[in-house]
Parts: C-alpha cells; structure tokens; sequence
C-alpha cells in the first residue's frame, strides 16, 4: 500500500527543509551551540529497501539509537528519529556540555535527554505542518529504544507488511564543527485506527532495551 | 517562593530546576497531569510550569482540572507543541502564559518572576 500520493510527497518535500530548519533552531536553544539540520532527501521506499539501507550504514553489531513518537490529528502517524551511536553520543555531549564517555553508556538521563531530543525534532516538524494545514498534529511522549534496526521495527511496528511504503527524510547534524547523520521516518497509520488510543501509548524512555 | 515543574523528561525538570534553585526559588516536581494535581494540593505552589505531552494525563486537561478545582491557580505552559490551536486551547484551559521549548532560559525567569511577584501581591 502507497498512501504518499505525488501531492502530498510535493507538499512534504516543500516543507520538509523549513521543518528541519525549526528543528535546528530547537537545538541550537537547547545545546546553547550552533545547530542545523540539512536535509538530503525525501523519498518512499518500501520497509526491507529501508532495512537494507539501514543494515549497510549500521550492520547488527552497530546498534542504532532511534526515538519513536506517535504523532495525531492532521493524520495518525509514526515518526522514527534514528541515529548511529556515534551521533547518539555526540549528541548527548552537546547536550549535557560533558565529554563522551567511553564506552558509551546510555543511563536513565541519558534516555531521557535522548527523547527529548526526539520530542524536539519530531515536534518541531510536527509544528510547521499543523501550522501550515492550520489543523492540530500533536505527538505522543517519545520512546526511546536500542538495538539492531531489524528488531527496533518489529517491537515499534509489530504489523508491517513488506510492500507498505515509508516516507524517509535523511538529514545531517551540523552541530558546531561536528556532523552528524539521522534518519527521520514518518509511517502514515490507517485512518481507522483511533486518535485517542495513539495518544495514550507508551510512555518517554520505558522502550528502552539493549 | 515554591514552583511546580510539571515534565515527563526527567532531563527537561533537571534543567528548570537548576535554573530555578539558582535563582532561590524551591522547586516541586511531577511527571505528568495526574501527578501534578496531588503535587499541587500538597505544596501549594506559587506557580506551576506545565508541559503538554505526557504520558497519564496531558498539560492541557491538567489544567483545565486545576483551574476547576483552584481558579487562582497561576501556570505557565512549557511545552515543544508551539502550534497555534495548542497555545490556544491552553490559554482556554486557563493557563496564563505558554512558553516554547526548548525554551530560553530569560524567557522562563521572566515569567515565573512576574507570576510569583502576583502570587506575593495575592497572599
């Protein structure tokens, strides 16, 4: 099923950038550093064509950092921020002005500092769409998880089937001379399916797994 | 001067709350709307700072349950949800100022200086 029609994938692209703008303003309030987001590309692809992706830049023995918010109103969706360890760490240091630590350690304010980095972006993108449609899209509290990606998709989308198209936005991390590389994925949910029960689910951090 | 700092990431009340105590005021926290309305009743804040997305109850309806239950209660929204309609629903509810994350910390002194300087006026 390809729910991403040629307009609303023109629309996502036009405001995919000026989203990742706000988010890098977010960060940059955040961190008290200089943050931007650049955005390389958006495209549907197919769950294994992701997988695969995925799998290349970060094999199983590369965990992956990723921070899951529902997302209602406009449309139900799923918004999926994932990150490499590296960037992960990266991104905490920035965060917490304490040099990473090795090995890497993910603790409860680690997590924590993790989701709300997810808040953040997924918000912000949340933000400039709603505005735009002037109708509310509103996020669930984040979830953050660990692991290799096979398994991140099976415990946050239990009912994928192979042929459902994702939309995939890349984006690079520029956060003062560092750079950075995230994947954002946004699942569009049926229509079916209820917004109250996408809001009540889950809670920020209690995802979290090795 | 107490302050009610209302967040699910544990992260985001470690951060209002060392701006805060740096500034002498004694900090309360909860992790979502529920937890907020037993902390309110039991510390009687001077103010609180309510963010919306959480998990139990959301800032929002947490609000609205406070401002039933005490209409002089003061709080100020701290919330990622910067979109037009959530502003309003939460000035609706009965907050008195909403305030993006993440937030400047000026920004947030600023308000909670001039809410606690009402809430001294007040008592």
């Amino acid at each position: 099923m390809n729910p991403w029609t040629p307009d609303t994938l023109r629309i996502w692209n036009k405001l995919t950038q000026p989203a990742l703008n706000r988010a890098g303003e977010a960060l940059s309030n955040l961190t008290a550093q200089p943050v931007r987001l650049e955005g390389i590309g958006t495209r549907t692809v197919a769950w294994p064509e992701l997988e695969n992706k995925i799998h290349l830049d970060h094999p199983d023995r590369d965990p992956v950092y990723a921070t899951h918010l529902g997302a209602f109103g406009l449309f139900p969706a799923d918004i999926l921020l994932v990150f490499s360890e590296a960037a992960a760490a990266g991104l905490l240091a920035v965060l917490t002005g304490e040099p990473e630590k090795q090995p890497f350690e993910l603790d409860e304010m680690a997590v924590s500092a993790l989701a709300e980095v997810g808040n953040i972006i997924g918000t912000a993108f949340l933000n400039v769409f709603a505005d735009t449609f002037q109708q509310p899209w509103e996020p669930t509290p984040p979830r953050v998880t660990v692991g290799p990606f096979a398994r991140l998709v099976a415990e946050v989308f239990p009912h994928w089937k192979p042929q459902d198209q994702v939309l995939l936005s890349e984006a690079v991390f520029r956060v003062g001379d560092s750079v950075m590389e995230g994947y954002l994925v946004v699942v569009p949910r049926p229509w079916s399916e209820a917004p109250q029960a996408v809001a009540k689910e889950g809670s920020r951090g209690e995802g979290i797994g090795g | 001067m107490k302050v009610l700092v209302v967040d699910d990431a544990a992260f985001m009340r470690m951060r209002l709350k060392k701006l805060l105590e740096d500034q002498g005021y004694e900090v309360v926290e909860a992790q979502n709307g529920r937890e907020a309305l037993e902390r309110y009743q039991d510390a009687q804040p001077a103010l609180v700072l309510m963010d919306i997305t959480m998990p139990e109850m959301d800032g929002i309806e947490a609000v609205r349950t406070l401002i039933e239950r005490d209409p002089d209660a003061r709080v100020v929204m701290v919330s990622a949800l910067g979109q037009q309609a959530m502003v309003l629903a939460a000035i609706q509810a009965g907050a008195k100022d909403f305030i993006v994350k993440p937030f400047q910390p000026d920004r947030v002194l600023t308000a909670v200086a001039k809410w606690a300087a009402v809430a001294e006026r007040s008592s």
